[in-house]
Parts: C-alpha cells; sequence; structure tokens
C-alpha cells in the first residue's frame, strides 16, 4: 500500500500531456527533451504565457523572468515544487509541508546537438546534492533523434505526477532516471521511441538493471494521440516487464482525457504485479483554471478516486489542489501543490 | 466576346455570402506542430453563370489568428507584411462547377504580391461550399515563418469556407 507522504517527494521531470488539447502531440514544441520534461525552449516558454496561463507578461515568461539576459545557444531552468499535505486516516490526522523538489537545469542547445543536465538537492536526504538528469541529443533531421546519458525511460504518459500507481509501481518514480541510449522518431501522425537502459553507474534506491523500453503513438484529428508501451528489465535481484495502451485525447481546446493501462509482472518485488489504471478527465473553464477528476485502479490492492484544480496565474507559476479517497482503506489525502519553474 | 462576356455577367445569379471563414494549416518543424490560423476575413462577389460559379474575393489578412497573439504578430509583420500597400489582402479568382458533390477548381491567388495559379478541390453541398487547396509559401516570395525555433514547412493547405443564399 502506497503512502502519499512518503511519495510527494520531487518529480521527474515536469511536462504537460494535457497540451495535446492544443494540437500539441509532441512534446519537442515546449521542450528540447524528445519525451517531454524539463528544460522549456523558447516557444515553450512563450506558450506558457499564451495558452496556459490566466495572466503574466512576455518578460515573466523569459528565463530567469527575464531578470538576466541568457545569450544563445545556452539555456537554464529550474524547479521549485513544494507541497502542503493533509492525510485522515482511521488512525490519524496530519500535516506536512515539504519541498518536492528544488533543481537547476542548465545546457546547450543548437539546431543538430543539445546537451543539458541538472543539479539539486535529493529531497529524500536534504541537503545531499542530486544530479536527476543529464544527457547529450543529436538531431539527425526534423524527424530522427538520439540521445544517450541519464534520462526517464519513455513509457505511457509522460505525466509528472510521480505518486501515481502507472508511474511509481512500473518503476518510473522520482530518482528512477537511469542511463538510457534511446532513438527516437517524431512525426506528423506517428512517433517510436526505443530506449535501451545501462546498468546503473551512480548511487540510488533503485535496481541496477539492464532492460529495453518500446514506446509508440499514433497522432490524428490533431488533438489524439494513442499509443502501446513496453518494457523489460532484468537486474541481480530478478526481472521484472509492463506492457499496456494509453490514450491523450483532446476533445475540444478545453475538455481532454488521459488514460493508460497497463500489466506488469515484477520477479523483483511480486506485490507489484497486476493491472493498472489511470484515469484524468479535465477542463479547463477559464484559461488557467482547469477542473479534473482522476481515478486510479492497481488491482485490488489500490483504488482511489479524487479530483481538484490546476491554477496557472502565470507563466511558470502553477498551484494544483487535489483531494483523493482511497476505496480500500477510506482515506482521505488533500494536497496544496505549488510548482515555479524559473 | 466582350459583349457575350458582360452578357453573361449580368444574367448571372448573385451568392450571398452570409458566412465565411479562411483557414490555414501548417506544419512547425522540428515538433510537427499544427499550426491553424483562421479568420473571418472574405469579402468579394460570387456570381452563378448557368453551373458555374465565378468568384473573385478578397480576405483581410489582418484578420487572421492562429491563437498566440505574438506569433499572430510576427506572421503579420515579419512574413506577410501586411503593412506594406498592397499586402494586407490576399486576392482569389476562379472559377467552380456549382454542383452538389466535390468538384476540381482551378483559379489564381495573389498574396505577397505575388499571383499564383491555384487548383483545389470544392465541396458542394447545397449553398455551402469548402474550397481546399495547397501553396507554397516560398511561391509567393514569403520567407519561411519561424517562430522561436520552430520553423513552418513551405506547403500549407489553405480552406475557405462559404454560406450564402443565391439571389
Amino acid at each position: 500500500m502506497k503512502s502519499l507522504p512518503l511519495l510527494l517527494i520531487a518529480s521527474m521531470a515536469w511536462g504537460f500531456p494535457e497540451m495535446v488539447r492544443h494540437g500539441y502531440v509532441n512534446c519537442t514544441a515546449c521542450h528540447v527533451s524528445p519525451d517531454g520534461g524539463g528544460m522549456l525552449t523558447a516557444y515553450g516558454r512563450s506558450l506558457s504565457k499564451e495558452m496556459l496561463s490566466q495572466f503574466g507578461s512576455e518578460s515573466m515568461a523569459l528565463p530567469l523572468a527575464g531578470l538576466v539576459r541568457i545569450p544563445e545557444p545556452v539555456m537554464v531552468g529550474g524547479d521549485l515544487r513544494a507541497v502542503q499535505l493533509v492525510t485522515d486516516t482511521l488512525t490519524a490526522t496530519d500535516l506536512r509541508f515539504f519541498i518536492m523538489q528544488l533543481d537547476a537545469e542548465m545546457g546547450v542547445n543548437t539546431d543538430r546537438f543539445a546537451v543539458m543536465g541538472t543539479l539539486g538537492f535529493d529531497c529524500r536526504a536534504f541537503p545531499k546534492a542530486m544530479f536527476r538528469r543529464h544527457w547529450a541529443l543529436f538531431r539527425m533531421n526534423d524527424n530522427w533523434n538520439v540521445r544517450v546519458g541519464k534520462f526517464p525511460l519513455a513509457y505511457g504518459i509522460h505525466s509528472p505526477e510521480h505518486h501515481l500507481d502507472i508511474r511509481m509501481n512500473l518503476g518510473l518514480d522520482e530518482g528512477s532516471e537511469s542511463y538510457n541510449a534511446e532513438v527516437s522518431y517524431l512525426g506528423e501522425s506517428y512517433d517510436l521511441f526505443v530506449t535501451a537502459v545501462a546498468p546503473r553507474i551512480d548511487p540510488s534506491r533503485w535496481q541496477s538493471e539492464t532492460g529495453l523500453a518500446v514506446r509508440s503513438s499514433f497522432n490524428f484529428r490533431e488533438r489524439y494521440k494513442v499509443g502501446a508501451s513496453a518494457y523489460s528489465g532484468q537486474g541481480p535481484k530478478g526481472s521484472r516487464w509492463a506492457a499496456g495502451p494509453f490514450a491523450m485525447l483532446g476533445f475540444t481546446e478545453h475538455l481532454y482525457l488521459l488514460e493508460e493501462i497497463d500489466y506488469a509482472e515484477d520477479g523483483i518485488t511480486p506485490a507489484r504485479a497486476g493491472l493498472y489504471n489511470y484515469t484524468k478527465l479535465g477542463w479547463e473553464f477559464v484559461q488557467g483554471l482547469h477542473v479534473f477528476g482522476v481515478g486510479e485502479f492497481a488491482g485490488t490492492s489500490h483504488q482511489a478516486i479524487g479530483g481538484g484544480f490546476n491554477y496557472y496565474p502565470a507563466p511558470h507559476f502553477e498551484v494544483t489542489t487535489q483531494l483523493q479517497r482511497t476505496l480500500s482503506t477510506s482515506e482521505w489525502y488533500a494536497w496544496l501543490q505549488m510548482h515555479i519553474y524559473l | 466576346m466582350i459583349f457575350l462576356l458582360l452578357l453573361r455577367l449580368a444574367l448571372a445569379e448573385t451568392y450571398n455570402v452570409t458566412d465565411s471563414k479562411v483557414s490555414f494549416l501548417a506544419v512547425g518543424k522540428p515538433a510537427m506542430v499544427k499550426i491553424r490560423g483562421e479568420g473571418k476575413c472574405l469579402s468579394g462577389t460570387f456570381k452563378l453563370s448557368g453551373k458555374e460559379m465565378l468568384i473573385s474575393a478578397d480576405c483581410d489578412l489582418n484578420k487572421l489568428s492562429t491563437g498566440i497573439d505574438m506569433r499572430d504578430g510576427h506572421m503579420k509583420e515579419k512574413y506577410l507584411e501586411t503593412g506594406k500597400p498592397g499586402y494586407a489582402l490576399a486576392h482569389f479568382e476562379g472559377s467552380v462547377l456549382y454542383k452538389d458533390g466535390k468538384n476540381p477548381f482551378q483559379g489564381k491567388m495573389k498574396l505577397h504580391g505575388e499571383e499564383r495559379p491555384i487548383t483545389g478541390e470544392v465541396t458542394v453541398k447545397g449553398t455551402n461550399m469548402v474550397f481546399e487547396w495547397k501553396s507554397k509559401v516560398s511561391d509567393h516570395k514569403i520567407a519561411i515563418p519561424e517562430y522561436l525555433g520552430v520553423k513552418v514547412a513551405d506547403e500549407v493547405t489553405v480552406t475557405v469556407t462559404t454560406d450564402g443564399a443565391l439571389q
């Protein structure tokens, strides 16, 4: 059984799969990473002001809010996330505030090459330093990319909510970024990611394993994306695999659905084997203000439903409030989360 | 010859446009972003002569929007250069078989001071017409648009939708 206070620690890389509703079916319009998350491109920064936020100015969307001019091709960014959490279980009610993520990111991005790296704190062991991601990217042409380094696996919906069953129980949780070699094809209608995972060379609470992930998706009618992922990994403690379909559907520019279903077998932690489902239905009723409902089902071990609001008052500033009930234990969780991107 | 043409026009029915929309779809690379712009910018004359619709219409390019203000500014000022004399309007001329179903059409479009032939397809359903054709930005001597690292492909799909009434 997962416990949210222990899980809401840090994000792998912030991204917005909900932007599919505006026709952004590939992440690279806004992010340097082919799989999204992390460093924003100039276009992505502009979009944060134009389409994501309710208020704000052009300068607020710039790196470091435009206070310091960053010369091309240098890029800077960073994440600060904090959460106020309330838990109400059968035995106790608890209030906790903590920093989830404090990372700076820097890199160089040219037409052909990109090199990115983060430096931050491990919020599980503050003030221990953490190099969450560092990778080099070569763009062979408009469609094909090769990337090597430490970054999250391309699997399923790249949701920043790492505490979801489809992230955490599939080994895609915060801190699971592995050393990979990735080949990706990003087309107008199709995309494909093939990622080979190498044994870890850094200290980690995650098993060092070799593996292979494949994710492919089909984009249609400008705002719809459906696909499937598979992963197989093997390490000294055992092997595991997972596979399943996902969908990111923008019914209108305001109404969207994220859906992922996975089946996993886990020889390392057998309790994690089983069927997983995640559903998020959201509606942006005023630009920058979303109401959403979520459902998570992990076999018989964890079922939760909830809902909340996302508010983007200004570029790179986000507030999320969510109330969630775990059906099997009748426990309630509520959290107020703040995210600032520099 | 001129007399016959004038007579033909004099006998023609007028198709009064009650609603219209001009839109374009461009693909931005490298992210394959679908950039859609649209606007109610159309004005002009539509004359039905026999089964042939003769069209002469303008689109006020300043009324087009892609949904991002800054991108619209770049598109109009830097690439379409709508501030220059004669560049604020795109002019279409052509003729089409006015018959329910999908029909080919031919015409010409003057954009950015450059006139080029266009060929495409029109779908007619009652008084509703949907024209669609592909044009190359470079044919009209427009620099390939680039906005914050996203570069638009040369070929753009243009769609013109009209609703009207025959008089």
